[in-house]
């Protein structure tokens, strides 16, 4: 208690509050830009940082990091492109209301989903850090297969009406995991003696090309004379959130914040993913799973609270235990061995007081997410308003930059162009999208946990069901499917009556 | 009319901030005064690791040393060899630094084609050293390599968490401590020391391999427990003591792991100076030293020829290694 007091004493110097803002603004920009990642936006702020204390050092890096997996709904809602990984999920109804001419109401539920999902997190890594550490330790190669295999089974919630073409598209996507080198094993595969193909395919990249550089050309029969629709600029701000949505959103926000802290707190998972399980449940609860995709209100809230409360969580086992819980937070951990903190399990005893600082700052940063989301999304609204031929063009620039300046190389912008056309033959053949993506994020952690398990099993399957956490992860993602099944049964038995 | 002005000006807010991301473009150089424009360095293992962290640290006092920005840009994969080609491809203005390590001359061509070789490098100055140390969890009761011997005897594999796979050192080394023990175990490939470390905390397996200060917290609160180290002299760690190491424990086996900052071999000789002061330099600046010890690290201040010593004798030394374990 003593050292919370310190911590509060710390956090209190207006510098802190001056600098939180400003990392909000950054991050938010960053994250709404496909490409440029709150990962890029932290690593561009480190030097920054150098001369400042940790605590404020720190306290800006983690409001970028907010603001971006934020932000990065902004361009889901609006342009069908999430801005980072963990916005896929916010696409399946955010850009459904965007078209009927609700980009407002959704953009300020993202906003919302995500401060509520955020705070929630930032809370959970106050007071349980080193209990859900704890159990972060109790997860071994069978446990993080069947997390997989749990994250997969998202697909039957998803794939909407053909399970086959989601299951193949999944497939498509394990595969494109699989190229380049394999580290279990030291061999290359599918790379063709090409060494720029060693490293295998940055989500980012595949994320660009799959989903920015289809819509534009799924738009090549847009007719600008006919297909833009004016709106008055008065009517897009009108259409608030009604107390009626607001009601209807806690379950999903309050399922999401949940699902969002564990998966979050899992290493080597992150937002993303806690999206989809998050969607997916909130979407099988429900009493009309119909309107889920042609934009439902709930599932904005579902997803965003889910990513943004697994902001926090990845944070728990990165401080407890030295393992970052995603790709930002393992720059993070670079930036907090700058400031002369070592994560791990002697961080709270030594450094305590700056850690209760930056986790009480952690919940300021999200009061402060709403503040400045809420001035944004005023503007950002505006965005629709933009006649798509222009638009287009300058989203191809952005994501050309992005996809660039993730390895400063060329061959990524060939990646994203050959991509791009893969996804538009698919969509056009009725594909949906994020199986690909759940099979691009998936098959890895699939892959390699289920080759660890077998090692250490001595190739015996029962691994996977003596392990009680693994067991019951199998068994939720078998009841899923069971019940999507169970459903689709029924409302097919309707249609024929 | 008001509307369209401020998207105007949001997007060439954007604009700036995309064309930010994108890093600076180098402009032409020439004969004239070295350095003129900022100077890459070329990183290959990923962000916020041991080496990213120094190399970062270094790249920060580009100005105050050298009058120019330097920047690292992390070309990762292929355990090395994708940075080690944009390196050996960039000109030879010395421009473009590249971060490079021991094995990626000792071992690695012995498990994928390379198209280098050492001579296509200079080493500059060294980096740093990486100690690594056999541990077991202190549950299992392992405490020495005798403990180990008998845990075998009892008719068990014993399974070990390494820092990658086949090609990897740490992976390389351990699997030749236990060939040389003649003890039955299996490898268990992670990704990185963190996650060697937590499933050895976690209790998945019964050995890993780390390198500080990833273990030293869990050495110290007793949870781990050292088997010893490939440095052959042993290793004083900060909170645990001496380290033994596995030839002073009889088995005849050592690996001392290095980082160093190296050049094209064809780049300018007073350039390779210019570049070699300012790193030296930065090693001299009591801010850069103080920053180090916060962070429990320390620079290795090698030259050329002693890291080239090194790199050959732990090119011979694999020779014997590697056939032990394929």
């Amino acid at each position: 208690m003593e050292l919370f007091f310190q911590g509060l004493e710390i956090l209190m110097q207006w510098q802190n509050f001056l600098i939180i803002p400003i990392g909000l603004a950054l991050g938010i920009v960053v994250g709404a830009i496909p490409g440029l990642t709150s990962d890029l936006g932290i690593i561009l702020c480190i030097p920054l940082t150098y001369g400042m204390e940790p605590t404020m050092a720190i306290l800006m890096l983690l409001a970028i990091y907010c603001g971006g997996t934020y932000g990065g709904s902004i361009t889901a809602i609006l342009i069908n492109t999430p801005g980072t990984s963990a916005n896929a999920a916010t696409l399946f109804d955010g850009y459904p209301m965007a078209r009927k001419g609700q980009a407002y109401k959704a953009l300020s539920m993202a906003l919302f989903a995500s401060t509520v999902g955020g705070l929630l997190s930032a809370i959970a890594l106050l007071f349980l850090a080193p209990q859900i550490a704890k159990i972060t330790l109790l997860f071994g190669p069978a446990e993080y297969l069947a997390l997989a295999v749990f994250g997969l089974s998202v697909i039957a919630g998803v794939s909407n009406n053909s399970i086959f073409k989601g299951l193949i598209g999944a497939c498509i996507g394990i595969f494109m995991s699989t190229i380049g080198m394999d580290t279990m094993s030291g061999t290359s595969r599918f790379t063709f003696g090409n060494i720029n193909l060693m490293s295998g395919i940055d989500l980012i990249i595949a994320l660009i090309g799959l989903f920015a550089i289809s819509e534009i050309m799924m738009k090549s029969q847009y007719d600008p004379k006919k297909d833009h629709k004016q709106v008055s600029m008065s009517s897009i701000t009108k259409d608030k959130i009604t107390k009626e949505e607001y009601k209807r959103c806690r379950k999903p926000i309050a399922l999401g914040s949940l699902i969002g802290i564990i998966i979050g707190a899992t290493p080597g998972t992150g937002g993303g993913l806690a999206a989809f399980i998050s969607y997916n449940q909130t979407k099988q609860s429900s009493k009309h799973p119909e309107t889920f995709g042609e934009g439902e209100i709930e599932g904005i809230a579902a997803s965003e609270s889910a990513n943004n409360g697994a902001c926090g969580a990845t944070m728990i086992p990165m401080l407890t235990l030295g393992v970052p819980g995603d790709g930002a937070t393992a720059i993070l951990m670079g930036a907090f061995m700058i400031h002369g903190m070592v994560p791990g399990p002697m961080l709270f005893q030594d450094q305590g007081n700056i850690l209760y600082a930056i986790m009480i700052g952690l919940i300021i940063i999200n009061i402060f997410m709403y503040l400045i989301g809420h001035v944004f999304t005023r503007f950002y609204a505006h965005i629709t308003r933009i006649p798509y031929e222009m638009l287009a063009c300058i989203v191809l620039t952005f994501c050309i930059a992005g996809s660039y300046s993730t390895n400063n190389r060329l061959y990524d912008i060939y990646i994203i162009l050959i991509f791009g056309i893969i996804s538009y033959f698919l969509r056009r053949m009725d594909f949906q999208l994020v199986p690909i993506l759940l099979g691009i994020v998936l098959g890895p952690l699939a892959e390699d946990n289920f080759r660890r398990a077998m090692l250490l099993s001595d190739g015996s399957l029962r691994i996977f069901v003596t392990r009680p956490i693994s067991l019951l992860f199998l068994v939720i993602a078998v009841g899923s499917i069971l019940m999507f099944a169970w459903k689709n049964h029924k409302s097919k038995k309707q249609i024929q009556a | 009319m008001k509307g369209k002005r401020l998207l105007s000006m949001m997007l060439a807010g954007l604009l700036t901030l995309g064309l930010a991301g994108c890093k600076g473009v180098p402009s032409g150089g020439g004969d004239e005064k070295f350095p003129s424009k900022q100077v890459t360095i070329i990183m290959p293992w990923s962000l916020g690791g041991g080496p990213d962290t120094i190399a970062r640290q270094v790249a920060s006092y580009g100005e105050k040393y050298l009058g120019v920005p330097v920047i690292v840009e992390n070309k990762t994969g292929g355990a090395g060899t994708i940075a080690m080609n944009a390196a050996l491809q960039a000109p030879d203005d010395g421009y473009s630094m590249v971060v490079a390590n021991g094995p990626l001359f000792s071992l690695t061509p012995s498990f994928q084609q390379v198209n280098y070789k050492l001579d296509d490098i200079t080493p500059l100055t060294g980096m740093r050293i990486t100690e690594f140390v056999v541990l077991t969890n202190a549950k299992s009761n392992i405490k020495s390599i005798d403990d180990l011997k008998s845990y075998a005897a009892s008719g068990k594999t014993i399974k070990y968490a390494t820092t990658g796979g086949p090609g990897n050192d740490s992976y390389t080394m351990i699997a030749v401590l236990f060939k040389l023990l003649d003890i039955p175990a299996e490898a268990i490939p992670y990704d990185g020391g963190q996650d060697a470390i937590n499933a050895l905390v976690g209790n998945h397996v019964d050995v890993a391999i780390g390198s500080p200060p990833v273990y030293r917290d869990y050495v110290i609160n007793g949870e781990l427990n050292c088997l010893g180290t490939f440095i052959p002299e042993g290793i004083d760690v900060e909170g645990i003591g001496h380290i033994p190491s596995f030839k002073e424990q009889g088995i005849d086996v050592e690996f001392t792991g290095m980082d160093y900052f190296a050049v094209r071999s064809s780049v300018p000789d007073e350039r390779k100076q210019i570049l070699t002061k300012f790193i030296q330099d930065v090693y001299a600046d009591p801010d850069f030293q103080k920053s180090m010890k916060e962070m429990n690290m320390q620079a290795w201040n090698a030259t050329e020829d002693e890291i080239k010593t090194m790199i050959e004798e732990q090119t011979e030394s694999m020779k014997d290694y590697i056939p032990l374990i394929q």
